[in-house]
C-alpha cells in the first residue's frame, strides 16, 4: 500500500471554514482582547459564545456520521510530505462542545471574578489563546499538530498560572508547570521520533493504517509499505513498539498530571480560580487522556499495562493527599489528579469509552466545584480590607457558609455528590464503568495486577471521604473567620454571588445529574456509550493487548452487580466517616481551626503528597543546579583556564626564546668578535713599525725556510 | 777562475749590504745597503753566466737589474726626501707610523 | 544585472565603506545613514537573488550545473612547469546550502545597522569596519573557490577584532585578542587542508583546455569532462597540462582527485598512522567547530559576546557562527564523506554534549549576555547532531536551525542590548519585576525566550523537530548515529525551558526592584527604533515557524543532493 494513497489531500470541503472559525475566533479574541481595555470581558465572551454556536452547529450537522477528514499539505522534505489533517468524529464533536461550553462559562464567570483586576484585558486575551490551543488539540488528527497545540496549551497555562506575576509563588508555580510538562513532552517527542522513523508520517490515519500492515518478525518490528512507488522496509527492535506507546504516554503523564510528574498541578492553583476550573480541571489536563484516546489503537499490551499502573498509582496517591489539605483549591487539585488517574487507568485497561465518559462527566462536575469554590473565594475576598488580610482559600477561615450562600452550597453539593460517586449523579456512572472494566481486565490478566483493583476501590472510599470532609468544613458549623481575625469583617455580609457567578455554577451542577446521559444507572445504557465505542487494537499480533470487546457480555453482567455494590458501599462509608469526623461539634471539626502543619509520618505523607515535591526540589533540582554550577566552574576555570594557560604558556615560552635569542644566539656573535679582538690585541705588538726589524724577521724566516727545505 | 771565489765575493757583498740595511739608522745609508745587495745579486748573475756556454742570459739580466736599480734609487731617494720633509728626520727608528 | 547579482551583493557594503571613508568628519551624521542604505540595498539584492533562484534545479552538490547565479572568471594563474598550472578563480554562486544563509546574513546585517544607530564614539571607523565586515561575511557565503572563500573567511577577523576591541565593554582587549587568536588557530587548520587539497585536486575543464582536448570557448558536456578525468587517471594527459584548482565544487567529486594524491579517495597517504583523508577531515571539522562553536572549542564565545557592543554581538551570533556550520557542510562533509561517516558517532556525540553542556552552563550564568551566549552553544549543538545524522531530515534541520538561530539569537542579543543601553548592567540578579515597569519589553522578551526554547509556532521548533526525527531515523537508514543520541538530546529542551523561564521569573516577575534606585527613571519602555528592529524579527521567526515551506523549498533539492552525495560516497 502506498503511503501517499493513505494520506491523500482531500478535496475542498466547506467544513474547513467552520473549523477555521472554531480556531480563528478564540485566536481573534487573543489578539484583540489584549488591546481593548474595559470592553475586553464582554468582547471575549461574545466571541466565545459565537464559537459555542459554531460547535453546536457542527455537532448537529455531523452527529452520527462516520467522521470527516480534511487534509492538506504543509511542507515537504525530500520525498516526505508533512501534512495537516482535521478529523471531525463523535469524540471530536463531544470535546468541542465540552471545551467551548466550559470555556464560555468560565469567560462569563470571569467577568465578575476579574472585574476589579487592572489587567483583565490580558487575562481574557490569554483565555482566548488557551481556547484556541485546546481546540487545536481536539480538531487535528495529526500527532505533530497535536504536539504543537499541546505545547501551546502549555504556554497558555504557563501564562495564566503566572497571571498575577507580582506574586513570586505564582511565577514559580508557572515555571514548575511548564517545565514538568516539558519533561513529559520529551517523551511525546521521542514517541514522534519512533513513529516517524517507522512510518515517515505524523498523520494519525497514516500511522494507524501502516500499523495494521506492520508485522513482528524475529522480535523485530517491520513496517513495509510503498512510498512514491518504491518499497520501504523499516525495521526496529520490537521493543520500540512498546516504547513508542509509553513515550507518547509520557506526554500525557505531564499534561494530565500523572505520577511522577503530577506535582505541578497543586501549585498551579496559584492562578485565578476560573483558570483552574477551565485549564486545570476540565480541559487541558484532560487533553492527555484525549491524546491517549487518539493513539489508543496503536498502543500495545505492555504500554497499556504501564498506563494502567501509572493511572492507579496516581489516583490513589492524590486521593490520600487530598485528605488533609487546608486549602480548598488544593483539595480540588488533588482530587483532579486522582480523577485523572482514573481516566488514565481506564485507558490502560482498555476501557476507552469509560475513560472518555469520565473525562466528560469530570469536566462538568469538577468545573462546577471549582467555580463554586471560586464564588466562595471571591465573596470572602470582598470582606478583606487594607488592614485585615487573610487567606481566602483556607478552609480554616470558612465554616457555616451554607447559611450565607445557600445557592452556592447546593451547586457545590451536587457536583460533590457526582465526584464522590453517589448514584444518581454523573460521576457514579462513569466511575462505575471504569471500575467494572478494570475488574474485568484484571480477572483476565490475573497475577500481581490485583493491586490496581485494590487501589482503585480504595480511592473510591477516600474520594467520598475528602469530598464530604470539605463540605462539612466549608458549609456546616459556624463561620470561623470572625474568631480568627478582627470582628469588623463581619460588618459586611457574606452572600451568594451575582448572576455572573451563579449561572455557570448552576449550569454545571445541572450537568452533573446522571439524567443528562440517560435514565439508567448503568453506563452502558447512556447515549454516550452509543456514540463512542471501544475501538479494536491495530498492533501486530504478539504485541497486541486483548480487547474488552472480546469478553462475553455475560461476564460483565456477572461482575457488574458486585462492583456496583462494593463501590456504593465504599462511597457511603467514606461519606459516613466524614460525617462522624467533621460534622459540626465533632472532635476533628472543633479542633480544625487550630490545626497547623501536621506531625506524624502518615499525616505528613498525606499533607506533603508523599514528599514528592521535597524529593524533586531537594534532590533532583538541587543536583541539577549543583551540576550546572559545577560545569560553569569547569568551563570557566578548567576549559577556559586551559585556553588561557596555553596563552600564558605561549608568553612564557616567548620570554624564554627572547632570553635565548639575546644571550645564546646573539651571545655567540659577540663571542666571535670578542675573540677576534683579543687575538688582534695580542698580536699587534709584532707590528713594531720598524722597517729594519721587518727585514730582519723576513731574512730570519727565509733562512729558516731554506734550512727546512734544504735539510 | 773558480766560481767559488766569485760566489763567496757575492755572498760577502750581500751580507755587508744586509748589515748596512739592518743596522744603519739613516735612510740614505739603508738605500746604499740595498744597492750593495743588488750588486751582490748582479755579481752572482754574471758569475753564473760565465759558466753558461754561449748564452748570455745572466749578463742581460744583470744589465736589466742595474737599470731597474737606477730607477728604483731615483724613486727611493725622492721618497726619502719626501719623508724627510714630512718627519724632519731621516732616522728610521723614529719613523714607525705603522707600529700596531 | 542578474548575472552579476552576487558580486553586487558582496561589493555594495564595500562601496558603502568607501563612501564612509571619503565623507569628511563634519558630515559624521551621514555615516549611519550610508551604512543603513548600503545594508538595505544589500538586503533587497539578496531578496532578488532568492526570488531569482530556481527551486526546481536538482542534482548532486558536487556538480556545477546545480549552482545558480554563477559568476566564474579566472582571477590569476601561475605556470609551474612540470608541476602543471595553479589557477584561482573568482567563482561565486548559490545553491540551497548557502542561499538561505545569504538571506539570513543580509537580514541580520540590516538589523545590525539599525541597531548601530546609537553608536557615538569614533563613528567613521565603526561604520567603515561594520560595512567591511558585512562585505566579507557575504563574500564568504557565496564564494565557491576555496582560495576566495578562505580570503573572505580570514578577512572577517580583522574588522571583528577592531569592532570588539575598540567599541566593546571593559574587558574588550582580552576578548578581542582571544577571539582573534582562537579563530586563527582554526583558520590555520583549514589552511593546511587547503594546501593539501590544492595538491590533490585539478579542474577537469581547464585541464582539458590546457591539454588541447577542447577549446576554452566550448560548453563542456559531461562526456568531455569524463574523458579528461579518465585521461588524468590513466596518465594520458601530461602532468604539465594539469591545472590545479581550488574549486570547492570540484573538490567534492572523487574523480577530480589526482591519482596517488595524498587526499585522493584511493590514496594510502597517512599522517600520524591515520588515513590522510581522515586527518584532513578532522582538521576541517575542528577548524569550523571553533567558529560554530562546539564543545570544547567554545570558550571564546562568552567573552566575545559579553564584551562586544550590541550590534556586533548580533552579527557575531546571528551570522558568524553559521559560517562554522556552513563550512562543515560545504567543505568537511562534502570533500570527505567517507571520513564524515567514519566519525559520525563522534560528531553526533559532540553535538549532543554541546547541547547539554551549553544548557547546563546557561543555567548557572548571572550575566544575561553570557546566558544567551551559552544558549547559542547549546543550539549550535543541534546543527552538529543533525549533520551527523546524514539524513535528509537531519541536514535540513541543521540548516534550518542555523537560519532560525540566526534570527532568534539576534533578537535575544538586541533584547539584552535594550536593558544594557538603559542601565549599563546586565546582571540577572540586579533586576526584578521589570514586567511592571516595561510591559512591552517584557512581551518581546517572552516571545524571544519562548522562540529560543523551541515553542511550536516559532522557527526553532521546526528546526529542532527535524534534527530529532532525522537523527533518530539515521541508524535505520544509514547507520550513522545510535538511537539514544536524539532521545538524550531532548533533555536539552527541558534545560532550555529551565534557564529561560528562571530568568524570566527572576528579572521580570515579582515586585519591581532594581539594584540601583537611579535606574528606575532610565528604565523606559521600548522606543520606535527598538520596535523597528524587534518586530520584523518576530514576524520572521513566526513566519518561518508556521510556514516552513518558504525556506524548505529553497534548500530542499540541495539537501537531497548533499545527502545523496554522502550516501553514494559511503557505498563506494
Amino acid at each position: 500500500m502506498d503511503i501517499n494513497d493513505i494520506i491523500i489531500v482531500t478535496d475542498f470541503n466547506p467544513l474547513i471554514f467552520w473549523i477555521l472559525a472554531l480556531l480563528g475566533i478564540p485566536l481573534l479574541s487573543f489578539f484583540t482582547a489584549t488591546f481593548l481595555k474595559k470592553n475586553a470581558p464582554l468582547w471575549a465572551s461574545t466571541l466565545l459564545f459565537a464559537n459555542l454556536l459554531v460547535a453546536i452547529y457542527l455537532a448537529i450537522e455531523y452527529w452520527g456520521t462516520q467522521g470527516v477528514t480534511i487534509r492538506g499539505d504543509w511542507f515537504g522534505i525530500g520525498d516526505t510530505r508533512f501534512t495537516y489533517s482535521f478529523f471531525i468524529d463523535q469524540l471530536a464533536l463531544i470535546m468541542l462542545l465540552v471545551v467551548n461550553f466550559i470555556a464560555l462559562l468560565v469567560h462569563f464567570f470571569s467577568i465578575e471574578y476579574m472585574r476589579h483586576d487592572a489587567q483583565k484585558a490580558r487575562y481574557f486575551g490569554l483565555l482566548g489563546l488557551f481556547t484556541f490551543s485546546m481546540l487545536g488539540i481536539v480538531l487535528f488528527n495529526d500527532l505533530l499538530f497535536i504536539f504543537i497545540f499541546w505545547e501551546l496549551v502549555g504556554l497558555s497555562s504557563y501564562l495564566l498560572i503566572g497571571f498575577w506575576f507580582e506574586k513570586k509563588s505564582a511565577s514559580l508555580a508557572a515555571n514548575k508547570a511548564f517545565i514538568m510538562n516539558r519533561i513529559g513532552d520529551l517523551g511525546f517527542l521521542t514517541g514522534l521520533m519512533i513513529l516517524y522513523a517507522q512510518f515517515q508520517t505524523f498523520d494519525l490515519e497514516g500511522i494507524k493504517s501502516l500499523t495494521i500492515l506492520s508485522s513482528i518478525e524475529d522480535g523485530n518490528w517491520i513496517a513495509e509499505y510503498f512510498k512514491n512507488g518504491e518499497l520501504v522496509r523499516n525495521s526496529l527492535d520490537g521493543r520500540w513498539l512498546s516504547a513508542a506507546g509509553i513515550a507518547l504516554f509520557c506526554g500525557a503523564v505531564g499534561k494530565s498530571a500523572q505520577f511522577p510528574l503530577q506535582v505541578w498541578l497543586p501549585d498551579a492553583m496559584e492562578g485565578p480560580t476560573p483558570v483552574s476550573a477551565l485549564i486545570h480541571a476540565a480541559t487541558m489536563v484532560a487533553a492527555g487522556v484525549f491524546m491517549i484516546a487518539r493513539i489508543f489503537v496503536i498502543l500495545d499490551a505492555q504500554a497499556l499495562e504501564v498506563i494502567a499502573v501509572v493511572g492507579a498509582i496516581t489516583a490513589f496517591m492524590a486521593a490520600v493527599a487530598a485528605l488533609s489539605q487546608f486549602d480548598i483549591k488544593k483539595v480540588l487539585a488533588y482530587s483532579t489528579i486522582s480523577q485523572l488517574g482514573y481516566m488514565v487507568l481506564a485507558m490502560g485497561v482498555g476501557a476507552y469509552t469509560a475513560g472518555l465518559f469520565h473525562l466528560v462527566t469530570h469536566a462538568m462536575f469538577k468545573a462546577g466545584l471549582f467555580l463554586s469554590a471560586g464564588t466562595i473565594i471571591h465573596q470572602l475576598h470582598q470582606l478583606e480590607t487594607e488592614e485585615t488580610r487573610f487567606d481566602t482559600q483556607d478552609m480554616r477561615v470558612m465554616g457555616g457558609l451554607r447559611k450565607f450562600m445557600p445557592f452556592t452550597f447546593f451547586c457545590f453539593l451536587i457536583c460533590a455528590l457526582a465526584l464522590a460517586g453517589i448514584p444518581g449523579f454523573t460521576g457514579f456512572l462513569s466511575k462505575d464503568a471504569i471500575l467494572l472494566d478494570t475488574a474485568v481486565w484484571i480477572d483476565e490478566k490475573g497475577g500481581g495486577f490485583y493491586f490496581i483493583e485494590v487501589l482503585a476501590f480504595a480511592t473510591v472510599l477516600l474520594t467520598a471521604f475528602y469530598t464530604f470532609r470539605m463540605i462539612f468544613l466549608v458549609f456546616t458549623g459556624t463561620f470561623r473567620l470572625p474568631n480568627l481575625v478582627d470582628k469588623s469583617v463581619t460588618l459586611k455580609p457574606l452572600k451568594d454571588g451575582n448572576i455572573f457567578l451563579k449561572l455557570p455554577a448552576v449550569l454545571l451542577a445541572i450537568g452533573s445529574f446522571s439524567l443528562v446521559f440517560g435514565l439508567s444507572f448503568k453506563a452502558e445504557d447512556t447515549w454516550f456509550y452509543q456514540v463512542i465505542q471501544n475501538p479494536i487494537f491495530l498492533v501486530p499480533e504478539p504485541y497486541a493487548a486483548f480487547n474488552l470487546i472480546d469478553i462475553p457480555l455475560e461476564y460483565f453482567e456477572f461482575l457488574h452487580a458486585r462492583v456496583v455494590t462494593i463501590s456504593i458501599i465504599l462511597a457511603l462509608a467514606g461519606l459516613v466517616t466524614a460525617f462522624l469526623m467533621y460534622r459540626p461539634g465533632a472532635r476533628f471539626a472543633t479542633s480544625f481551626p487550630e490545626k497547623r502543619e501536621p506531625i506524624g509520618f502518615f499525616r505528613q505523607i498525606s499533607f506533603y503528597h508523599w514528599y514528592q515535591n521535597a524529593l524533586y526540589e531537594k534532590v533532583i533540582l538541587k543536583f541539577i543546579l549543583m551540576m550546572s554550577r559545577w560545569l560553569a566552574w569547569f568551563d570557566e576555570k578548567v576549559l577556559d583556564g586551559f585556553v588561557n594557560m596555553i596563552a600564558k604558556l605561549q608568553v612564557v615560552i616567548a620570554h624564554l626564546v627572547a632570553w635565548f635569542d639575546k644571550n645564546i644566539v646573539d651571545g655567540f656573535v659577540h663571542l666571535t668578535t670578542y675573540t677576534t679582538g683579543k687575538v688582534g690585541q695580542m698580536t699587534r705588538s709584532i707590528q713594531s713599525g720598524n722597517v729594519q726589524g721587518y727585514i730582519m724577521a723576513a731574512m730570519a724566516f727565509l733562512i729558516l725556510m731554506l734550512i727546512w727545505l734544504l735539510f | 777562475m773558480s766560481i767559488d771565489i766569485l760566489l763567496l765575493l757575492g755572498a760577502a757583498l750581500f751580507c755587508i749590504g744586509l748589515a748596512v740595511v739592518v743596522t744603519r739608522k739613516n735612510a740614505i745609508a739603508v738605500l746604499i745597503g740595498i744597492e750593495l745587495m743588488l750588486n751582490a745579486a748582479n755579481l752572482n748573475l754574471v758569475a753564473f753566466s760565465r759558466f753558461d756556454g754561449d748564452q748570455l742570459q745572466g749578463q742581460i739580466f744583470a744589465l736589466f737589474v742595474i737599470t731597474v736599480a737606477a730607477a728604483e734609487a731615483a724613486v727611493a731617494l725622492a721618497i726619502v726626501v719626501k719623508v724627510y720633509q714630512h718627519f724632519n728626520t731621516a732616522d728610521l727608528d723614529q719613523i714607525n707610523e705603522l707600529k700596531g | 544585472m542578474i548575472e552579476n547579482l552576487l558580486t553586487y551583493i558582496i561589493f555594495t557594503p564595500l562601496v558603502g565603506a568607501l563612501v564612509v571613508l571619503l565623507l569628511p568628519k563634519s558630515q559624521s551624521h551621514l555615516y549611519r545613514i550610508v551604512a543603513l542604505v548600503a545594508m538595505a540595498v544589500t538586503l533587497v539584492l539578496a531578496i532578488v537573488a532568492v526570488t531569482n533562484f530556481d527551486t526546481s534545479v536538482a542534482g548532486l552538490t558536487n556538480s556545477e550545473s546545480q549552482i545558480q547565479l554563477t559568476q566564474k572568471t579566472e582571477w590569476f594563474s601561475i605556470e609551474m612547469g612540470d608541476l602543471g598550472k595553479f589557477s584561482v578563480d573568482y567563482f561565486v554562486g548559490v545553491d540551497g546550502l548557502n542561499l538561505s544563509l545569504l538571506l539570513l546574513a543580509a537580514i541580520v546585517l540590516f538589523i545590525g545597522a539599525i541597531s548601530s544607530w546609537t553608536v557615538e564614539h569614533k563613528k567613521k571607523g565603526y561604520f567603515g569596519l561594520y560595512l567591511l565586515l558585512a562585505s566579507s561575511i557575504l563574500g564568504c557565503f557565496v564564494a565557491l573557490d576555496f582560495f576566495l572563500f578562505y580570503l573572505f573567511f580570514e578577512f572577517m577577523l580583522l574588522p571583528m577584532y577592531f569592532l570588539i576591541g575598540i567599541w566593546g565593554g571593559p574587558r574588550r582587549e582580552y576578548a578581542a585578542i582571544k577571539f582573534f587568536l582562537y579563530t586563527l588557530v582554526g583558520s590555520i587548520l583549514i589552511l593546511i587542508v587547503m594546501i593539501g587539497l590544492y595538491n590533490s585536486v585539478y579542474d577537469p575543464f581547464k585541464t582539458g583546455v590546457e591539454a588541447g582536448i577542447f577549446e576554452a570557448s566550448v560548453l563542456p558536456t559531461e562526456e568531455m569532462i569524463i574523458d579528461v578525468q579518465q585521461g588524468v587517471q590513466n596518465g594520458a594527459i601530461d602532468d604539465a597540462d594539469i591545472v590545479k584548482s581550488f574549486n570547492m565544487i570540484s573538490m567534492a567529486d572523487d574523480a577530480n582527485y589526482l591519482p596517488y594524491s595524498i587526499l585522493g579517495r584511493n590514496s594510502f597517504g597517512e599522517i600520524f598512522g591515520q588515513s590522510a583523508r581522515w586527518m584532513a577531515f578532522l582538521a576541517l571539522l575542528i577548524g569550523f567547530a571553533i567558529k560554530l562553536p562546539a564543545f570544547p572549542f567554545h570558550t571564546w564565545l562568552p567573552d566575545a559576546h559579553v564584551e562586544a557592543p550590541t550590534p556586533v554581538s548580533v552579527v557575531l551570533a546571528g551570522i558568524l557562527l553559521k559560517i562554522g556550520g556552513y563550512g562543515i557542510i560545504r567543505t568537511a562533509f562534502s570533500f570527505f564523506p567517507d571520513a564524515a561517516y567514519h566519525y559520525s558517532w563522534l560528531i553526533g556525540f559532540f553535538g549532543l554534549f554541546s547541547i547539554l553542556y551549553g544548557a547546563m552552563n546557561a543555567l548557572a550564568q548571572k550575566d544575561l549576555k553570557k546566558l544567551i551566549a551559552y544558549s547559542s552553544v547549546s543550539h549550535m549543538g543541534f546543527v552538529l547532531l543533525g549533520l551527523a545524522a546524514m539524513t535528509v531530515e537531519g541536514v535540513t534541520g541543521a540548516i534550518y536551525q542555523m537560519f532560525s538561530h540566526g534570527l532568534i539569537s539576534s533578537m535575544l542579543f538586541l533584547i539584552a542590548g535594550v536593558i544594557y543601553d538603559r542601565t549599563h548592567d546586565r546582571g540577572i540578579e540586579n533586576y526584578g519585576g521589570l514586567a511592571n515597569q516595561m510591559p512591552k519589553y517584557t512581551v518581546m522578551v517572552t516571545i524571544a525566550f519562548f522562540a529560543s526554547l523551541g515553542l511550536p509556532g516559532f522557527s526553532g521548533f521546526i528546526a529542532e523537530l527535524m534534527v530529532f526525527i532525522g537523527a533518530f531515523k539515521s541508524y535505520g537508514v544509514i547507520g550513522a548515529i545510535p538511537y539514544w543520541m536524539p532521545i538524550v538530546a531532548t533533555a536539552g529542551l527541558v534545560l532550555g525551558a529551565g534557564y529561560y523561564l528562571w530568568t524570566l521569573q527572576r528579572m521580570f516577575f515579582g515586585k519591581f526592584w532594581v539594584k540601583d534606585k537611579a535606574w528606575k527613571e532610565h528604565l523606559t519602555d521600548l522606543n520606535l527604533r527598538e520596535y523597528l528592529m524587534l518586530v520584523p524579527l518576530v514576524v520572521l521567526i513566526l513566519w518561518f515557524g508556521i510556514y516552513p515551506a518558504t525556506l524548505l523549498d529553497l534548500i530542499g533539492n540541495s539537501v537531497e543532493g548533499f545527502t545523496q552525495l554522502i550516501s553514494e560516497s559511503i557505498q563506494k
